[in-house]
């Protein structure tokens, strides 16, 4: 995930390979890249355009796919602010200080990556259910998490948590603590230092934080599965609609929303390339 | 004035600093010399307010600054690796300390700015202000932290082996220049540095540590010449060691006879002769030779040899470069190599100077 590590230098290498070697290397990566990602990508939109446009946009209009993609924004949208603070509060506190349970911190915080998302959403279930520990409780307040869209947006914030903080935490960890100490030798109190030297320091691990956070945050399946309990048009988000479409025979319906879900990922890319590109000078300065 | 008190810090189960107290003069320039791990930088980062002392305190001017926090302290703090925020211009570097203030402390902009050019002509950086810290040499981004440091006019200045991560000619001229401008200023200065010479060059005052004590207090020119330990004495400069037994102050040492009439009055001891590269007599073609030549590296007016003793003990000795013209020496030559001065440690670091005693024997 640290696509900021190796800059073009543009430069003749003194080392090379033969010209075959080159060739097979390159058309390897090609060949496997063909088969597993560009075939498949191909296959949904060809799925989804089978009956034409008139039918993909008659696909995408019906009332139940719109409230799933309106679900799935909200979702992204509670979620990702949430874990932008976790994440910073987080990289911040294990990159930049030390305290006795510091690499527990640091292994947590990877807990979300190494748990399957089945399992995540098992937990909520457990915790949050009606048979659950806190559940119970909350039901008698009128709160409903399980198979409504609290447990939906917190299995999605607990799936993509490790996304910024994992982005930001080598970054700030290889950028030390000099520069927040000379900020503070130089008077300037915790939230300046912070707003002033810290975060324009890692913006750009930010971003991409946020970016790779947002899309498993839309495109995540298995722990939202769990706790969402597939209600058409309530807690159906779009990964989960186009497995219902697909089990219903509906294909086109099902590979019209699986194309949007594609074309986020790649909006995704090409946006983060697009930064990349516009502000390759500071970047590669700011990692001199 | 600076005042530390039985300064004491362990990290983990190291102990950086031992019980270490020192006064600080306003307006000198001190040198804190030592080898790695000797403590010189936590016990200026603990002056700085960077790390908290386990026992001791550190006083500005006669009030504690224990329960004072380091962006209260009102000092300057340069670092070995700049430590410049790079994602900002050269001006926005230097005014950092100044825009950060609270608003009624705060100068208006056009006083920061005027400030800034001050200070970038001081540092002779002129039309650099717009530049990034990636876009400077390093002794530019030296001189933009000191501007830095400079800038909110710091009770005193803290410099972290400041010339440690430049280029030796840089280094030089950077270091005399950081001289002058003490000079210019007079602000009180402490500077941490691994390097004798510059110790010696820049500093009023050189304070010598090792292993978490300070080993010696002094003039650059006391320490030179009297240095209190056989650490010291080896850190400031090449020293040739030879362990040897004396007998009511006379010793022998590389074929020579030597007494130190300090000692006259002792018995049979166990002592280490130190005798300074420069100073030994070499004589070429005598009947007494002693050593014999392995190879001569010419440094400019002085000509640094090795040679290798009967015993097989390897000494080094320097001369002019005109007198080892003179004696047209070269490698495998049979010579005499004879000590003008030594200095006696005892194991319990009493200290005595010895000279030849005249009738020497080969």
């Amino acid at each position: 995930m640290s696509k900021n590590t190796s800059m073009p230098t543009h430069s003749r290498r003194p080392v090379s390979e033969p010209a075959l070697i080159r060739w097979a290397l390159c058309l390897l990566t090609l060949a496997f890249l063909g088969l597993f990602l560009f075939m498949p990508l191909a296959a949904v939109l060809a799925e989804a355009f089978r009956k034409g446009t008139e039918a993909y946009f008659s696909a995408l209009a019906t009332r139940e796919t719109l409230a799933a993609i309106r679900l799935t924004l909200l979702t992204a949208a509670i979620a990702v602010p949430m874990n932008l603070v976790f994440g910073i509060t987080a990289a911040w506190s294990v990159a930049k200080f030390d305290f006795p349970g510091r690499s527990l911190l640091m292994t947590l915080i990877d807990l979300p990556f190494s748990v399957s998302p089945v399992i995540s959403g098992l937990i909520y279930v457990l915790i949050f259910g009606l048979q659950g520990w806190v559940g119970p409780i909350l039901a008698d307040h009128g709160v409903r998490v399980i198979f409504a869209v609290p447990g939906i947006v917190l299995a999605t914030i607990f799936v993509t948590f490790p996304f910024i903080a994992r982005e930001l935490i080598p970054l700030m960890e290889a950028q030390g603590r000099e520069e927040e100490e000379a900020a503070t030798v130089l008077g300037a109190s915790g939230w300046r230092t912070f707003f002033m030297v810290t975060l324009p320091n890692v913006k750009w691990g930010l971003v991409y934080g946020v970016l790779l956070c947002n899309a498993r945050a839309m495109g995540e399946f298995g722990a939202v599965s769990v706790v969402s309990g597939h209600i058409r048009g309530l807690t159906n988000t779009m990964p989960l609609h186009v497995e219902i479409l697909y089990n219903e025979y509906d294909f086109v319906g099902a590979f019209a929303v699986a194309s949007l879900l594609a074309l986020l990922a790649l909006l995704t890319l090409a946006v983060k390339t697009f930064l990349e590109w516009v502000h390759r000078d500071e970047i590669a300065a700011a990692l001199r | 004035m600076i005042e530390v008190r039985n300064l004491s810090k362990t990290f983990g189960s190291f102990s950086a600093l031992k019980d270490v107290s020192l006064s600080i003069e306003p307006g000198e320039l001190v040198a804190l010399l030592g080898p790695s791990g000797s403590g010189k930088t936590t016990l200026l980062r603990i002056i700085a307010g960077l790390e908290c002392p386990d026992a001791g305190e550190v006083a500005f001017e006669g009030t504690s600054a224990t329960n004072l926090a380091v962006r209260d302290r009102q000092v300057g703090f340069v670092f070995q690796h700049f430590a410049l925020f790079r994602h900002m211009t050269v001006a926005d570097n230097i005014s950092f300390g100044l825009r950060v203030r609270e608003r009624a402390l705060r100068p208006s902009k056009a006083e920061i700015r005027e400030r800034v050019e001050h200070l970038l002509s001081m540092v002779q950086l002129k039309g650099l202000e717009s530049r990034y810290p990636s876009q400077l040499s390093g002794g530019q981004r030296q001189r933009v932290a000191l501007a830095r440091a400079l800038a909110v006019e710091p009770r005193v200045l803290l410099l972290d082996e400041p010339f440690g991560a430049l280029d030796a000619q840089v280094r030089k001229d950077l270091r005399r220049w950081l001289r002058h401008l003490h000079d210019d200023l007079g602000i009180t200065s402490v500077f941490v540095t691994h390097d004798q010479e510059e110790a010696m060059e820049v500093a009023d005052r050189v304070v010598v540590m090792d292993h978490g004590r300070i080993e010696q207090v002094g003039s650059p020119r006391d320490i030179y010449d009297h240095p209190v330990s056989p650490f010291v004495y080896r850190f400031l400069g090449n020293v040739n060691g030879f362990p040897c037994r004396s007998n009511g102050g006379r010793i022998h040492v590389v074929g020579t006879e030597m007494i130190a009439p300090d000692f006259a009055g002792h018995g049979e001891r166990d002592v280490t002769a130190f005798i300074r590269p420069h100073d030994f007599d070499i004589e070429a073609g005598s009947e007494q030779a002693n050593a014999t030549l392995r190879h001569a590296v010419v440094l400019g007016p002085q000509v640094r040899i090795e040679v290798n003793l009967a015993d097989g003990q390897i000494v080094e000795a320097e001369l002019a470069r005109d007198v080892f013209d003179r004696l047209s020496l070269h490698p495998r030559q049979k010579i005499r190599v004879v000590p003008r001065r030594a200095q006696i440690f005892l194991d319990d670091g009493t200290q005595a100077r010895a000279q030849p005693t005249g009738n020497g024997s080969g």
